[in-house]
């Protein structure tokens, strides 16, 4: 895998994750300032990588697929062995 | 991985409810030709299909399919609302909810639970495609067979909506296998499993 694909790809999945856990517990404490805070820095986080990532790479959902071309369904999919 | 969107692909407002449809349209959540089971024909037989137009089609329409299903959880919702026990016992709705009272479990409208053992993921581009396009007439035939059974333009109108989906994912899974076909051996399409020999 391309080293900047994998950079920023690790910045997604990280912030994504962080997303996640925030989500799950604002669920139950939705009035947790903190947690709120993180989950706003975090989404912003998010974007700004995931901006750069579809750019480059290509989309990560149909809705980002921002090109003339769909490039949507190009390999690889997530459950392919990349060389 | 996926996200959720807190809406419907096609709105749900029923005003009266109706246990008696609910019973049969519960069959679309967890019946032999339910959405759930289409969403996970679709989205298992992904891995091994090696043409990028056909794992599009499957991942996107195994996608909507969830969508469908939680449409199907909200028609039989909201048919379930408020009912005294005379009328459970009048709709025989009696037996489901000495089961489940009125929460949305996913059954065949007649009472067996959600299985996969009504779909297949066959391993073979062909084979799963066939199995596609088949899965979605049976589920437009039980869409129709559900119109038939009711008179709420309520429930018609997103019954009606989900019939039409079967269709259009019916052509969308003939064009995919005529990807599947242009990539073959047009003199024999089942000279190899292009899913297994390399």
């Amino acid at each position: 895998m391309n080293r900047e694909k994998e950079k920023l790809m690790k910045v997604i999945r990280e912030s994504d994750f962080a997303i996640q856990e925030c989500a799950l517990y604002l669920d139950t404490h939705p009035r947790d300032s903190a947690a709120l805070r993180l989950y706003g820095d975090q989404q912003a986080l998010r974007k700004k990588a995931v901006d750069a990532y579809e750019q480059a790479f290509g989309p990560l959902t149909t809705a980002g697929n921002q090109f003339s071309s769909w490039r949507w369904i190009d390999d690889p999919w997530p459950w392919d062995l990349e060389d | 991985m996926w996200t959720y969107e807190k809406k419907l692909q096609f709105p749900v407002q029923i005003k009266t409810p109706n246990p008696a449809m609910a019973k049969v349209i519960i069959t679309q959540l967890g019946g032999p030709d339910g959405e759930l089971a289409a969403s996970m024909r679709y989205l298992n037989q992904r891995y091994s299909m090696p043409y990028k137009e056909c794992k599009g089609i499957l991942t996107d329409v195994g996608t909507e399919e969830l969508a469908h299903a939680e449409m199907i959880g909200s028609i039989v919702h909201q048919l379930t609302r408020c009912l005294s026990m005379e009328e459970i016992k009048e709709a025989g709705f009696d037996a489901y909810f000495v089961d489940h009272t009125t929460g949305v479990y996913p059954q065949a409208a007649a009472g067996f639970p959600f299985t996969t053992a009504v779909l297949q993921s066959k391993g073979d581009a062909l084979t799963d495609l066939f199995e596609d396009l088949a899965a979605e007439q049976k589920a437009r035939t039980t869409y129709d067979n559900l119109l038939r059974l009711v008179d709420d333009p309520d429930v018609i109108a997103p019954l009606k909506f989900l019939r039409e989906r079967e269709v259009v994912h019916f052509q969308r899974f003939g064009d995919a296998l005529r990807v599947v076909q242009d990539n073959l051996d047009c003199r024999n399409f089942y000279a190899m499993n292009p899913e297994f020999d390399k």
